[in-house]
């Protein structure tokens, strides 16, 4: 029998029932691409079974692999999409490692989509290239790299530029932007740093220096005082149980101020804060030296 | 159905038989995992489709392919040997997917209902079922009043596997599959007759 053809003139031939099932699998598909989100469910999956961060983790170059894949292995509740903390020289000290937790989650979410997005971007251009096969992770793409290393850093820098500007978050914003894009500039010549993160900072407390001498007395004096809304949006705001030690801190002197924040709140070594402050090593311990002094003194402690 | 909407392979995994491309190392984990995410973005969407021909609302299917994709996800991150060794991905994940639907709740997490409570609804379509035409509501629906073998190879057809694919994907001969077919299309012509393409019914 012709396929086209039904024994009942009343009923419909296959052709018609191929475009009518076409027609509803289309629709289908259409109402749960808007009501299913791929991206979150890729990021539970990937986080839920990830294995542990690899312990050779030493640099910096980024890898959004490791990113996605880095979650505590064996967490399976509702925060296992929180990756794991790189370890080797850049780790951060455990006193911090919960604040940081939740910043990175909160970047988490917030770019997931994005870096996804850019993984697609580069699949897209591989094959208009004709390539049989693309690497989301290599380095040599400076993009995704560029996309990775924006969220893993700047918002240690911006913390790190708000204790140097505590009157102006936003300009703190602005310039951890601008000393970002100093690094996509720069990029090829950086790529290989043995320690970008020192050298991203070092670039932040340049501008910043910068930016005071041209023309801070007028942002600053345009810009109210904004510390309590900014502390408001720190993720770090809950890091000290006291309001009374942030207050301490922010009567420091300014050098001081910074060193005590590069070194306390942001992990940095000794040597690093060196390169940062553009000091000697042997100034950055004496300024932690006079500061916990200071702090010691205001805060009623032996200094220790 | 539209014709080529299921993509053969686009995982891109090379299976054993056919041999790896030379440009992609065997068992390199993050050569497997861009294919993976590959995989992944082929397949999410229409795999929840099929769990939904099969009879679940939207958020059960999108549980039960969340539960086959992780399942996949773990399979290629801990024994990428096996991963690889599946020639049919696309069917697989189907399979697994269907499985984690039907799987019985257990005791734990099944829902206690105390007396006098309503039972509760049918499964839900997801948000905003009315948008959907009567066309594609009745295309579920009457998959729905089939069995579940009879749901899960129609599933397949309307996915755009070949009778031979369907047959090994759930372990059937090719004869018990075309026959099966019959019985949910003639069903399915006496549900849909009278509809239009472009979801409504014709004047009687």
């Amino acid at each position: 029998m012709n396929p086209d053809q039904s024994s009942n003139p009343g009923e419909l031939t296959d052709s018609d029932l191929n475009q009518l099932l076409g027609a509803a699998n289309e629709e289908l598909l259409a109402h749960i691409k808007a009501a299913a989100d791929p991206t979150s469910t890729l990021v539970a999956i990937m986080a839920n079974t990830a294995p542990a961060a690899p312990a050779d983790d030493t640099t910096l170059s980024y890898n959004p692999a490791a990113w996605f894949t880095g979650g505590r292995a064996g967490r399976r509740d509702g925060d296992a999409a929180i990756p794991n903390l790189p370890t080797g020289p850049t780790a951060i000290r455990p006193a911090e490692q919960e604040n940081y937790d939740g910043e990175l989650a909160d970047f988490y979410r917030k770019h997931a989509g994005k870096v996804l997005g850019v993984l697609n971007r580069q699949k897209e251009l591989a094959r208009r290239r004709g390539a049989l096969h693309y690497d989301p992770y290599a380095i040599e793409q400076p993009e995704l790299g560029l996309e990775a290393l924006y969220i893993r850093l700047v918002p240690g820098l911006i913390r790190y530029l708000r204790q140097v500007l505590p009157h102006s978050g936003v300009l703190a914003e602005d310039i951890a932007q601008e000393a970002f894009l100093v690094l996509v500039r720069r990029w090829p010549d950086v790529r290989n740093h043995p320690n970008l993160r020192a050298w991203l900072y070092e670039v932040g407390r340049r501008l910043t220096v910068a930016a005071l001498q041209e023309r801070s007395r007028e942002l600053l004096q345009e810009e109210p005082p904004d510390q309590e809304g900014a502390a408001g949006d720190d993720p770090s705001d809950g890091y000290n149980d006291s309001a009374t030690v942030r207050e301490a801190i922010g009567k420091l002197p300014l050098r001081q101020r910074e060193a005590v924040w590069l070194y306390y709140f942001q992990g940095f070594k000794q040597n690093e804060i060196a390169t940062i402050m553009q000091i000697q090593r042997g100034t950055v311990g004496a300024l932690l030296f006079q500061a916990r002094s200071r702090l010691a003194g205001l805060l009623g402690g032996d200094g220790g | 159905m539209t014709a080529g909407e299921h993509e053969p392979e686009t995982s891109g995994l090379p299976s054993p038989d056919t041999g790896a491309s030379p440009l992609i190392p065997p068992l390199d984990p993050e050569k497997l995992r861009a294919a993976w995410i590959d995989f992944y973005d082929a397949h999410y969407h229409r795999v929840i489709r099929f769990v939904m021909h099969n009879g679940a609302g939207l958020l059960d299917a999108q549980d039960a392919v969340q539960e086959a994709f992780t399942e996949s996800w773990a399979l290629m991150e801990r024994s990428p040997g096996q991963w690889m060794a599946i020639k049919d991905t696309s069917g697989w994940i189907r399979v697994v997917a269907l499985r984690r639907h039907r799987r019985p709740p257990g005791v734990r997490i099944r829902p206690l209902l105390a007396e006098g409570t309503d039972m509760p609804d049918l499964p839900d379509l997801g948000p905003g079922p009315g948008r959907m035409t009567v066309l594609t509501q009745t295309v579920l629906q009457t998959l729905r009043s089939l069995d579940e073998e009879t749901q899960a190879v129609a599933a397949f057809y309307l996915d755009d596997f070949s009778t031979e694919e369907i047959a090994r994907a759930m372990n059937l001969p090719e004869q018990r599959v075309r026959d099966v077919k019959k019985k949910a299309w003639t069903a399915l012509k006496r549900a849909l007759a009278g509809c239009t393409p472009r979801g409504g019914r014709k004047p009687l």
